[in-house]
């Protein structure tokens, strides 16, 4: 005891840090097994449940629909896929809080779906929902 | 040249400061970058969205263009989803369901799966979308 608590700064005071060590190691060992890099990225989207069903009113919605070739609908009208953003910017300023609605049929390609999604997001669309046509 | 000779019973020590600090200075870059994301294991062709942003701490569930679904490294059934969701959140609990959906995969399937990761309590649930730059074609 005496000797460790008195110790004189010119003294070489020693701790014993092999146990530390092998802690890091361990910790370090651990780390490097359990990374994985996986970055994702990905768009949100919310999905009108049918048990949480709200009833929005009509005109608060912009309707994008997908057919199953691919074709896209707003408002009756077909546009193609380049169009969709300045079709859904149109409608969103007469109604600058509607909610974003793409009405897929199941047999559509899910790329498809993405890229809807993207325009109406790049049209400024706040809250983008999924739902999925019968047939 | 006298002291490379030290015999076992002097005091040899090998400076192990500078090693110690790269041990540290590694040990922190991998807690940091550490997220324990599991990968759902199957190949998929990812659309591409200019919106798309990094989702963080994900529970991952992929969706093939023939139809198969994927979790855990293994392929899984729908009515599978709800308790591999439910068991996922119990260890992330902020973990949000992120669907990597192939981009011919059927549109009809990928709101399937999202109708069941939202009965397995999952919050929020995203498509994902490799980040296109705007400038790119």
């Amino acid at each position: 005891m005496a000797r460790r608590r008195f110790e004189k700064p010119g003294g070489e005071a020693e701790l014993d840090i092999t146990s530390m060590l092998d802690m890091i190691f361990i910790l370090l060992i651990f780390f490097i097994v359990s990374t994985s890099f996986i970055h994702v990225s990905g768009l949100n989207v919310s999905r009108p449940q049918a048990s949480s069903q709200k009833v929005v009113k009509e005109s608060k919605i912009v309707l994008i629909e997908i057919q199953p070739g691919g074709v896209i609908v707003i408002n009756g009208r077909k546009v193609g896929l380049v169009a969709v953003r300045a079709e859904v910017e149109k409608n969103l300023a007469g109604k600058p809080d509607a909610q974003v609605v793409v009405a897929a049929s199941p047999v559509s390609r899910a790329g498809t779906l993405v890229q809807v999604i993207d325009q109406a997001r790049q049209a400024g669309a706040k809250k983008v929902s999924i739902a999925t046509t019968e047939s | 040249m006298a002291r490379r000779h030290a015999t076992q019973e002097g005091e040899a020590e090998l400076d192990i400061t500078s090693m110690l600090d790269m041990i540290f200075i590694l040990l922190i870059f991998f807690i940091v970058t550490t997220s324990f994301v599991r990968p759902p294991g199957a190949v998929v062709e990812q659309p591409k969205a200019v919106t798309a942003h990094v989702l963080r701490s994900s529970i991952l569930i992929a969706v093939t263009s023939s139809g198969q679904v994927w979790m855990n490294k293994e392929q899984i059934k729908l009515n599978q989803i709800p308790g591999l969701v439910e068991a996922a959140r119990a260890q992330a609990p902020k973990g949000n369901v992120v669907i990597v959906a192939d981009r011919r995969a059927s549109t009809g399937l990928v709101v399937k799966v999202m109708g069941e990761a939202k009965l397995g309590g999952a919050t929020q649930v995203s498509l994902a979308a490799k980040i296109k730059s705007v400038g790119g074609s």
